[in-house]
């Protein structure tokens, strides 16, 4: 592996395990707790994403972060959309105005599905389109370590301690937290 | 040397034992691991305390010899109160009552003891007899220790079955198994006394030590569970290759559906580098997500009119039912591709396809391996494909 290619892992290793994720994962709880330690609004928006636009979008206003993601696809996908956008926001990526040429077709693209919003508000626009660009490429990077994260916590995210139940599923919690499998090595 | 290495297994399934009470001292009622340390210790001390060392060490004269007896059997007794106790806890929660069980095993430690002295047993070289007039209690004894020591260890084992029975499949149901098997040794351990009483009755005296079946299904008892308790401690590492293994088969099983879509449409690949330095579990992650992100890429040119002659191509060409969703997804892809090199855009509102409802990778990498069977041999995705061969040629 090249240095530029390490140093993009190693960054990405570090922002993922500074990374407290709910256990069991829930993306609108996630992303509450992020908004609430950036002291910024999160918005997300399931769309139906047009035919020829990016399949995931992060917008920013001076009020708030807007998350817009595909409907039209596998919960897992979406899922994995949607940490890419918040890879953008962990990693500090600024894209460009929206007025710059580079990002012209994620601007239209924001316009499609956010008609409301006056492109004289936006601040930044990262269209989720390909990993050429070094900051797509990162985000995509730190939402794959992050889904993996997620991954391992759901599995031993089913089953807690709980001495209150005396039913079937209290007492399996119980056999699992004392007989179950530890958490795995991380990628 | 059979001696040997039962006894061997039982060192390392207390070992197994002491480290599992190590690792859950944090995370565990303070009662449920004194339960769980009483029946290491009383079981420990019961196979100890018959030993052909311990009985060179404190000898066999009177009354050592027979005390030892005794004290073998009240320890055993404890073991088994304390794994019913043990596996109450964790069935009913910390601090619910679980007060038959230690009443009867109470009752039953009072009852053997009154019985042993009673029938005035004594040891005579290997073998213990019961005194003059006391063969009756002897026998009484012995079908105590025998009726006790089966209704605790089904017990255990049916409560252990139940939680093993509905356990979601992987180490945890293995282990739980594997601690019902140690019961079931265990019961098996137990019954082998039935000869012994049948000896006592028609003989007057019994094997003081415990016989070569006897240690071996000790042994066996305590290390299945030894083995089972500790599982998740080795299981994972032992399972770990063939869990690699099956991983590393199913990206290379969606390998050519992946290639194809790489082809069409370049920009869904992340580059990390070469190898697979996040290793075969993030590998495959990136392709089931690469191959998504290509399905999206390609929406402008999947026909919305496809899917439903794909579906009646496949029931004619007798597709397994079980594979028709997956033949006409992986048709539509094989359309979308051919469309998008002739340029010819559908704009359907919406990509027809499966769209799994569990964020949950094996299942969609299972999924996608169906997909892609379906992609490689299904005579209705093939057709597809060739017409897309063709077109190319005639283009060359």
């Amino acid at each position: 592996m090249d240095r530029r290619r390490k140093e993009l892992w190693r960054r990405c290793r570090s922002l993922a395990d500074g990374v407290a994720l709910p256990d069991p994962f829930d993306a609108g709880s996630f992303i509450a707790e992020l908004a609430a330690g950036r002291g910024r609004p999160i918005e997300l928006m399931q769309v139906s994403v047009p035919a020829s636009g990016p399949c995931g979008l992060l917008m920013s206003t001076e009020r708030a972060d807007y998350i817009l993601y595909p409907a039209n696809t596998t919960a897992l996908h979406r899922r994995h959309i949607l940490l890419h956008e918040v890879g953008h926001l962990l990693c500090g990526h600024v894209g460009a105005d929206g007025g710059a040429d580079g990002i012209a077709l994620d601007a239209a693209a924001g316009k499609t599905l956010m008609p409301n919003l006056s492109p004289e508000l936006v601040r930044r626009v990262l269209g989720r389109t390909s990993y050429s660009a070094v900051e797509e490429q990162e985000a995509e990077l730190l939402a794959s370590l992050l889904a993996q994260r997620v991954a391992r916590t759901s599995v031993r995210g089913t089953a807690r301690h709980d001495e209150g139940g005396s039913d079937l599923a209290g007492g399996l919690a119980r056999v699992d937290d004392l007989f179950g499998s530890r958490k795995r090595r991380l990628p | 040397m059979t001696e040997t290495i039962a006894y061997f297994c039982c060192v390392v399934a207390f070992a197994g034992f002491g480290y599992k009470l190590i690792q859950a001292r944090h995370t565990q009622p303070r009662r449920r691991m004194w339960l769980l340390s009483g029946f290491g210790m009383c079981i420990a001390g019961g196979i100890m305390l018959l030993t052909p060392a311990m009985e060179n060490a404190v000898g066999v004269e009177e009354p050592i010899g027979s005390l030892l007896n005794l004290a073998a059997d009240l320890l055993k007794i404890g073991a088994m109160a304390f794994a019913v106790a043990f596996a109450h806890s964790l069935k009913l929660g910390e601090g619910k009552r679980i007060g038959w069980h230690a009443l009867l095993s109470w009752t039953v430690v009072a009852a053997e003891i009154a019985l042993f002295f009673l029938s005035g047993s004594y040891r005579v070289g290997e073998h213990t007899a019961a005194g003059p007039g006391g063969l009756g209690w002897f026998v009484a004894y012995n079908v105590l220790f025998l009726v006790y020591g089966l209704i605790s260890l089904l017990t255990f084992s049916i409560v252990f079955a139940r939680f093993a029975r509905h356990a979601d499949p992987g180490p945890l149901r293995v282990g739980l198994w594997l601690l019902v098997g140690g019961g079931v040794s265990a019961l098996g351990w137990t019954f082998w006394d039935v000869d012994d009483i049948y000896i006592l009755a028609t003989t007057g005296a019994v094997d003081a030590g415990e016989d070569t079946l006897s240690a071996i299904l000790a042994a066996l008892s305590v290390g299945l569970a030894g083995a089972g308790a500790t599982l998740s401690v080795w299981g994972p590492a032992m399972a770990t290759p063939f869990r690699l293994i099956g991983l590393y088969r199913t990206y290379r099983r969606i390998e050519p559906l992946w290639a194809a879509l790489r082809e069409a449409v370049p920009g869904i690949a992340l580059d990390p580098g070469p190898g697979m330095p996040g290793g075969v579990e993030f590998a495959l992650y990136r392709r089931v997500i690469e191959i998504r992100d290509g399905h999206l890429a390609l929406r402008p040119y999947f026909d919305p009119d496809l899917p439903p002659v794909a579906e009646a191509e496949a029931r004619k060409a007798r597709i397994p039912e079980a594979r028709v969703a997956a033949t006409v997804e992986a048709a539509t892809l094989a359309a979308a591709l051919v469309a998008s090199e002739a340029g010819r855009r559908y704009a359907p509102d919406d990509v027809p396809a499966t769209y799994l409802d569990e964020p949950d990778i094996a299942t969609e990498a299972a999924w996608l391996v169906e997909v892609t069977r379906a992609w490689r041999r299904s005579p209705v995705v093939v057709r597809v494909r060739n017409s897309r061969d063709l077109s190319r040629n005639s283009r060359d």
